[in-house]
């Protein structure tokens, strides 16, 4: 059981950092959006 | 002013004309600001003049964007626009070709650093241990040559720095004003005070205008205003900021299951009646409940008291209750007032003295009577203002008393602390406190001739029947009381003082008399024994018997602690494999060990105390009457560590008897005789002095 749990914490986290990176380069990869003139 | 002084405040001056001068790389912020003052200000003016109907000649510009802060390229300039980049943001998170690039990117080249990095670490710790383990030596405690060195680097240069920037930190700390300055002008750099402005003028037009189309606009400034502090601040710094707020948070939701797992354990002790036995074999934590039980109890009734101290002050909204309570605690002083008995006494000496002179100055501080009225009708009863007075002066008796509440057979250590500004005092009862508190009272000395109704152990004993209310923690009471079995010799009118004439079972069922004030039993009785049938069946009918049925293992309630747990676990014990093994083969101390020491004792002490600090263990419980004859219920009982094994009590109460008996003799384990071969000899076995032995060999 408490192999377990760590098991599920260590791939808990790497997916969050998984899932953060991922959202961050698709973002980054968008196409830019029409620029506000000042 | 010393010379250290003298250079914190010159480096204060260096650091503050610094933080100034970065103004100029903020410029932006400091116009952006200007901006929105003046769009708070046309707000309020806009606010004041719509609510008063006042012509206005000016524009808001609350909705207008800033001259001097770029915008975001990534954000689209309208509502619509948004909410076509959100789909298009989850059409290609959906998409194989992003994903795909994706994985591209997290190319070999990342993978490559780290190999790059870490393989030669890896390899030279791999070189050290090898050349470590290789030379054996008994040079006992001597250092190595790289150890000296650093060490020697060590004193001279790291901590006198260290402790150069301690002292420092502390002298900027002692001095509030240089941090809150500094603390203001990195605000203002990071164009955080726009933000703030910029939500109350936007809150003061909103609030008359009610046109929410402008909300978008709003978030879009929000975020333009946010990048400054985004693109200033360093990833790592966002990523530190994070880990704290998020141990806080952690740490906020540990603190809060403790306490209600000790709400539960209150309820728990409440339904218990006022005697109660706990049972369970050997190491099951009995003594322990019993103790956390008791500390739990203690608590209870200070604030029972504070509660109905609070019910007898709306009874007489206007009497002076604070004179009353001076008097009450200065005759506590002199030892005028001891006890509920003398507490009582002393109101009715008060109530005669009034009755005969009528002097409200004296005995009531000045209470108008005429105004305020001297009785106090419940719809049940009808109470005169001095039997209110007597039931108030018991309860702050009970409430105010200085030492612990605990009576017991074994010392039991309290930390609550009474809190007192010279007016109504306050109890801190915390048992999770941030700090450790130093401040301990423990149980009183249990006599159990106080708990004896018929003979006494000691027959003139000052003090017979003094005990009138608190809380009694009896352990092992089988073995003090014994059961009908044990005490079929003893007669009741034998000339000593025994279990069959002392009546302590009499006292029992009628303990609630003493206690009870304002129909509230302030006493409850704790005790403990292995088994149920140790103590007599006419004690044991009148109490609940709890059960331990099992002590859980350790818990933690502190949320998403797994993998520094497991982190800690591992290099405590890979270390302690190394180093036990270095330790045998060789005497000395190399830079290694000490460094890989220093850091797993770190990382194990900061484990260690996580533990303690948030650990708890679940017991659970059988709970049945006395008589044995009921339905058992099954509950659970929360022993957390922070609380209770916060040298709570001793869990070898009774060692000093041993520990007297063995002082007085001249042998140890080391010298007994062991056997010569695996078969016992004769001589051998009649040494056990067996009597099965000894009746073999007809001794």
């Amino acid at each position: 059981m408490k192999i377990l749990k760590r098991i599920l914490a260590v791939l808990a986290v790497i997916a969050v950092i998984f899932v953060i990176s991922y959202i961050v380069y698709t973002v980054n990869n968008m196409p830019v959006s029409e620029v506000m003139s000042k | 002013m010393t010379r250290l002084q003298k250079i914190y405040v010159a480096i204060t001056v260096v650091i503050s004309v610094g933080f100034a001068t970065l103004a100029v790389l903020f410029l932006n912020s400091y116009l952006r600001f200007s901006e929105t003052a003046v769009d708070l200000w046309r707000s309020i003016k806009f606010y004041f003049c719509e609510i008063f109907g006042i012509h206005r000649d000016f524009d808001v510009t609350v909705n207008n964007y800033s001259q001097y802060l770029s915008w975001a390229s990534w954000l689209p300039s309208s509502w619509v626009g948004m909410q076509n980049r959100f789909v298009e943001f989850w059409q290609r998170a959906f998409s194989k070709d992003n994903f795909v690039s994706y994985l591209g990117q997290l190319n070999l080249a990342t993978v490559g650093k780290v190999i790059i990095i870490a393989v030669p670490i890896v390899l030279v710790l791999w070189l050290a241990l090898r050349q470590m383990y290789r030379a054996d030596n008994t040079r006992h405690n001597v250092d190595t040559r790289p150890l000296r060195c650093w060490k020697w680097i060590s004193v001279r240069i790291v901590c006198p720095v260290c402790n150069f920037v301690r002292g420092y930190c502390r002298f900027v700390q002692e001095r509030r004003a240089i941090w809150i300055v500094w603390i203001v002008v990195w605000l203002f750099h990071l164009n955080i005070p726009s933000i703030v402005f910029g939500f109350f003028a936007y809150y003061f037009y909103l609030s008359i205008s009610l046109d929410i189309s402008t909300l978008y606009i709003q978030f879009c400034k929000f975020i333009i205003d946010l990048q400054v502090a985004v693109k200033t601040i360093p990833l790592i710094a966002w990523i530190v900021l994070a880990a704290v707020l998020f141990d806080r948070w952690r740490r906020r939701v540990a603190q809060g299951r403790l306490r209600r797992f000790e709400a539960r354990n209150c309820g728990f002790i409440n339904e218990l009646p006022i005697v109660s036995m706990t049972c369970g074999s050997m190491g099951k934590k009995k003594t322990t409940v019993i103790t956390d039980m008791a500390l739990s109890q203690e608590v209870m009734f200070r604030q029972e008291a504070f509660r109905r101290l609070q019910n007898q002050d709306m009874k007489f909204p206007n009497f002076p209750w604070i004179c009353f309570e001076n008097e009450l605690r200065r005759c506590m002083e002199y030892h005028v007032v001891y006890n509920l008995a003398t507490v009582k006494s002393w109101v009715h000496l008060k109530r005669e003295r009034f009755m005969r002179h009528g002097n409200t100055h004296w005995q009531l501080y000045d209470y108008d009577i005429c105004r305020y009225g001297h009785t106090y009708n419940d719809a049940l009863k009808v109470e005169n203002i001095w039997d209110v007075l007597e039931t108030y002066a018991q309860l702050y008796f009970i409430y105010v008393i200085t030492s612990s509440l605990l009576v017991a057979n074994y010392s039991i250590r309290t930390d609550n602390v009474l809190m007192d500004r010279g007016n109504f005092p306050r109890w801190y009862s915390d048992f999770f406190p941030e700090t450790v508190n130093c401040r301990s009272r423990h149980a009183h000395i249990l006599d159990f001739d106080v708990l004896r109704l018929g003979r006494k152990v000691i027959e003139n004993n000052p003090n017979n029947g003094s005990f009138e209310f608190g809380v009694v923690v009896i352990t092992e009471v089988g073995k003090e009381r014994g059961n009908n079995l044990e005490l079929k010799e003893t007669r009741r009118n034998s000339d000593e003082t025994n279990q069959k004439n002392d009546l302590f079972n009499s006292y029992l069922k009628m303990c609630r008399h003493s206690a009870t004030v304002d129909n509230f039993p302030f006493i409850k009785i704790f005790t403990d024994e292995q088994r149920p049938e140790s103590w007599g069946a006419d004690a044991r009918d009148l109490c609940d018997i709890v059960q331990i049925v099992s002590s859980g293992e350790q818990r933690l309630t502190l949320p998403f602690y797994t993998i520094e747990d497991m982190v800690a676990e591992w290099l405590f014990n890979w270390f302690i494999g190394l180093y036990y093994n270095f330790r045998y083969r060789r005497g000395d101390n190399t830079l290694l060990v000490y460094v890989l020491k220093n850091i797993t004792a770190w990382i194990w002490r900061r484990n260690i105390r996580v533990y303690n600090r948030y650990g708890y263990s679940q017991v659970k419980i059988e709970k049945e009457r006395g008589t044995m004859d009921s339905k058992i219920e099954k509950k659970k009982y929360y022993l957390m560590n922070k609380k209770i094994y916060s040298s709570r009590f001793s869990t070898d109460c009774f060692s000093d008897y041993f520990n007297d008996m063995a002082r007085q003799t001249n042998v140890g384990l080391d010298d007994y005789r062991e056997y010569a071969t695996e078969k016992a000899s004769v001589d051998e076995l009649l040494l056990q002095n067996s009597y099965f032995i000894n009746s073999l060999y007809g001794r």
